[in-house]
């Protein structure tokens, strides 16, 4: 069982929370979005958005952009280097933990499908 | 972080069947609308259809006498030079900016893909040129020897429609394909119904829809991606702090 459980791969946790993953994978979609946009598109609301840019720009996934336009700072964000390669990366863990789930349902299915073995009759008592 | 907040994850919904898959096909759905915003507005491209609808369609305004004439005239007028202005100004780039943010696109294809592409173009100019008298044959197959009836809005339709097909589709992919399939179909039956019912060729809606039938379908693509993103990026955002 143990080694199962080994076989399986375990994906970034970082990456796989579902609020930093829909950002990723909108900044995968771009060269940069703004944060307006992401905003939008995540519907996160503006302290929940920005504590995922900075965590995401603490472990180097995400650039963070900030200017000055008309006296309103524009934060602009694309994803690092690291950051693309993070995310293909555990787009591929992903696949393998498919296919492994995969593989187990096929293993199971002739265990469950067999016939069960007939019960022998209790002794007469 | 509140749970309602990302109605577009996964993770909210039952897990059932293939849980992984349904991840990819939201994020699939995510990247579509983030490319979608990096792409040129569709309002831009429904005004664009817009302006190109007036002018061919005003050819068509001919059954139309005296005074009501003139006012349309008039009001053809103004839309054209009130739409060019709205172009020109970049009104509506700037709109898409504060209605729903701004995306940068994607690095453009590299070289390589460039020179297919140009290549795929100047093949396609060769066959331009040979498309002349194929049109010709094909007008006078379906007999229309005057080549009154316009093929080329059912053309666009058909080749959107085959170029959005793939193996794999997200349910947003699937739903452009329909609107795809349903625009082809609209503008196959006016063509169709022309070839059937030649008199109708006398009707001014039929002439209109005719005449402008590129730039009613450039309205219809352009105002489709504008309300997915509307469907998509809400006006307002949560607003509460859940730190």
């Amino acid at each position: 069982m143990n080694n199962e459980l080994n076989a399986v791969p375990s994906p970034n946790r970082l990456i796989h929370e579902p609020a930093r993953l829909a950002i990723l994978t909108v900044l995968s979609s771009c060269a940069s979005a703004d944060f307006v946009f992401l905003q939008k598109v995540t519907r996160l609301s503006k302290g929940n958005l920005s504590v995922q840019l900075t965590n995401l720009e603490q472990a180097g996934l995400v650039v963070i952009h900030k200017e000055i336009i008309d006296k309103k700072t524009r934060t602009t964000v694309s994803l690092s280097k690291r950051g693309i390669s993070e995310l293909a990366d555990y787009w591929k863990t992903m696949d393998a933990i498919r296919a492994h789930v995969a593989r187990e349902k096929r293993h199971r299915a002739p265990e469950r499908n067999a016939p069960r073995p007939e019960l022998s009759p209790e002794p007469a008592t | 972080m509140k749970s309602n907040e990302l109605p577009l994850m996964a993770s909210e919904q039952p897990l059932e069947g293939d849980p992984i898959g349904e991840v990819a096909a939201d994020h699939e759905r995510l990247g579509y609308v983030t490319r979608l915003l990096g792409s040129p507005p569709g309002l831009n491209t429904a005004l664009l259809g817009t302006l190109l609808f007036l002018v061919n369609a005003e050819e068509s305004l001919h059954w139309l006498n005296g005074w009501w004439r003139l006012l349309a005239v008039l009001a053809w007028l103004a839309s054209l030079v009130g739409g060019w202005r709205i172009y020109l100004a970049d009104r509506i780039p700037e709109y898409y900016k504060q209605r729903f943010g701004s995306v940068q696109a994607a690095r453009k294809p590299s070289s390589k893909w460039s020179a297919v592409f140009f290549l795929a173009l100047f093949v396609l100019l060769l066959i331009a040129l040979y498309f002349d008298p194929v049109a010709s044959r094909l007008h006078l197959m379906i007999s229309d020897p005057a080549r009154q009836i316009d093929l080329w809005p059912s053309v666009l339709w058909a080749a959107l429609l085959c170029g959005s097909l793939r193996w794999h589709m997200s349910s947003i992919e699937r739903q452009r394909s329909y609107f795809l399939l349903a625009g082809t179909l609209g503008f196959t039956s006016i063509v169709s119904y022309a070839i059937w019912h030649p008199d109708v060729k006398q009707l001014g809606l039929w002439k209109i829809l005719n005449a402008g039938g590129i730039g009613l379908s450039l309205i219809a693509l352009g105002l489709y991606d504008y309300i997915i993103l509307v469907h998509a990026l809400p006006k307002r955002v949560a607003e509460g702090d859940d730190e």
